[in-house]
């Protein structure tokens, strides 16, 4: 199957070619391995089955919390684990023993943490995949659809920043299930502490053309007593390229962004 | 103040956005190089290398290349005196900096990220992705940025990369050792296109130390890409790198390169933010 270039308005026919196209179609026509019987390059650009499935594009959010804002309001539901760690944190954070590296040196912010940063982010819908892009930091989240997590094994021994994570489609709803974390992340930028054991689902839904949602579920027995929930929203910004982010650089003015706090 | 400020500045920056924006003739055959592509190598051979091998290539002679300026030579030669002393030479990559183009190159994992406006590729190895936008000239005002401003079309079944506004950054070393040294004028020019069949590849054997070689897709098609720089401020004539890729099963893997155990000798020299953004 051949596809051109469509604008979002040809979507409709693009779902129409993508299921009659089928199963090949999802799995995408790249890498080479679904030759055309002619021999010729060639397949579909991806476009999202139905317009509330396309995510694509630049979002940023209009306001930023320096301590996390979970659902129902109050404080982290921390056991006594995890409130002994926190305390922990905040005075390592206080006299310097302890750096926030994700500012300092500029490594991953984790989950959730980097859901409310106060930069840009993208999504590229491809065949199989969902890519986050962010500007903070340049950090990558490629995620795959409709694949099993990586073994139990791969989790502990390799722990990521961002986790390991797996997708699929629930409805008009991109759910990500994430798990094998490192614990060298913050849950926000209070300096939150959170374990290795820690799991997340997303539930991402646009809300409307131009606003997305991502609620995440956050799961971690070794430091809460329940889990718990954040609601992030986002807006569509077409105007916005993703800009260079190198730590220490003079970066995008993020002045708009409600409760952002530029330190002196 | 600074709202309306702030709103004139984006209203510009709209009316010369609207203003540049003449969309390169769709053509009706979009080639698709969505996927995982992989090559074995921490390097690109360069005309001034000597075999030309792109493993092991070490910048130690060929500079009575004829197209290097002098101070490319002085850059190389300097570089190759602190690998020879002993000590770690300053490199974009050891130190944690974007790779830019063409430098990212002597990496070994591309992802190609396709979509009919834009084209993201991500860099396996430094974890690093820069945005290709298609069908639009260059700005008319192009920021000098590490990776530069790219955009791309279609010339029958080749994607063709346009890339200007590559800034130089000596914090980053000289670009030399994976890369090329490079003023602020260079400009560079990447054609992919897949291997006809009964084309022959370039593209060496994998190892396990690159990529899973087990992860190579058998029979799938293999990508080329040539790259042409040009650079007068540092190249008395264009010259061009061929490399080929195998397409992979496997996925980028998350890359931080600031947990690398740096060399002592590099360790202060990792960005840093003194004081936070935010």
């Amino acid at each position: 199957m051949k596809l051109r270039a469509l604008p979002v308005t040809g979507a409709c026919i693009a779902a129409a070619l993508l299921i009659a196209s089928g199963a090949d179609a999802q799995r995408g026509g790249g890498r080479g391995q679904q030759e055309a019987p002619t021999g010729t390059p060639g397949g579909p650009i991806y476009t999202p089955p139905s317009p509330a499935m396309n995510i694509s594009g630049v979002w940023w959010t209009e306001s930023y919390s320096r301590k996390i804002q979970i659902a129902g309001g109050g404080d982290l539901p921390y056991n006594d684990i995890g409130k002994a760690q926190y305390a922990k944190n905040i005075a390592a954070l206080k006299d310097g023993s302890l750096k926030d590296e994700a500012r300092h040196l500029c490594v991953p912010d984790g989950l959730p943490r980097m859901l409310g940063n106060p930069y840009p982010f993208q999504i590229i819908q491809t065949p199989g995949q969902v890519t986050f892009v962010y500007e903070l930091n340049h950090v990558i989240r490629p995620i795959v659809l409709d694949r099993p997590q990586v073994s139990a094994h791969d989790l502990e021994v390799a722990p990521y920043y961002s986790g390991h994570s797996v997708a699929h489609w629930d409805g008009d709803t991109l759910v990500i299930e994430t798990a094998g974390f490192n614990d060298k992340t913050f849950i926000d930028g209070t300096g939150a502490p959170h374990s290795d054991a820690m799991t997340t689902v997303e539930r991402i839904k646009k809300i409307n053309d131009k606003t997305l949602e991502d609620v995440i579920t956050v799961t971690d027995p070794q430091m809460f007593t329940r889990a718990w929930s954040v609601r992030f929203v986002y807006d569509l910004h077409p105007e916005v390229r993703i800009e260079d982010y190198v730590c220490g650089e003079k970066h995008r003015d993020i002045s708009r962004v409600k409760g952002v706090v530029v330190p002196r | 103040m600074r709202t309306v400020t702030v709103g004139l500045a984006c209203s510009a920056v709209l009316v010369v956005w609207t203003l540049n924006v003449t969309p390169v003739q769709a053509q009706s055959h979009i080639p698709d190089f969505d996927g995982v592509w992989g090559r074995d190598a921490h390097n690109y051979p360069k005309p001034y290398m000597s075999g030309n091998s792109a493993r092991n290539a070490t910048i130690t002679d060929g500079y009575n290349n004829p197209i290097l300026k002098p101070w490319v030579v002085e850059a190389l030669r300097r570089d190759d005196l602190v690998e020879k002393s002993g000590h770690a030479t300053v490199t974009a990559h050891s130190i944690c900096y974007p790779e830019s183009i063409p430098y990212v190159f002597g990496g070994t994992q591309i992802q190609i990220l396709q979509s009919p406006t834009e084209i993201i590729m991500l860099f396996g190895d430094p974890g690093q992705f820069r945005t290709i936008y298609m069908n639009r000239p260059h700005s008319s005002h192009v920021v000098p940025s590490w990776y530069g401003e790219s955009v791309g079309h279609f010339e029958g079944d080749s994607l063709v990369v346009d890339t200007i506004g590559l800034a130089v950054h000596p914090e980053a070393g000289s670009m030399g050792f994976f890369g090329t040294p490079h003023t602020a004028a260079l400009h560079v020019v990447e054609r992919y296109r897949y291997l006809a069949p009964g084309e022959t590849s370039l593209a060496p054997r994998p190892r396990n130390d690159s990529f899973d070689a087990n992860a190579v897709i058998a029979g799938g098609k293999i990508l080329r890409l040539t790259f042409t720089l040009e650079d007068p401020g540092a190249y008395k004539k264009p010259w061009s790198v061929t490399l080929d890729y195998l397409p992979l099963s496997s996925h980028i893997r998350e890359y931080v390169c600031q947990e690398n155990e740096p060399d002592a000798d590099l360790a202060p020299l990792l960005p840093t933010a003194g004081v936070p953004d935010f």
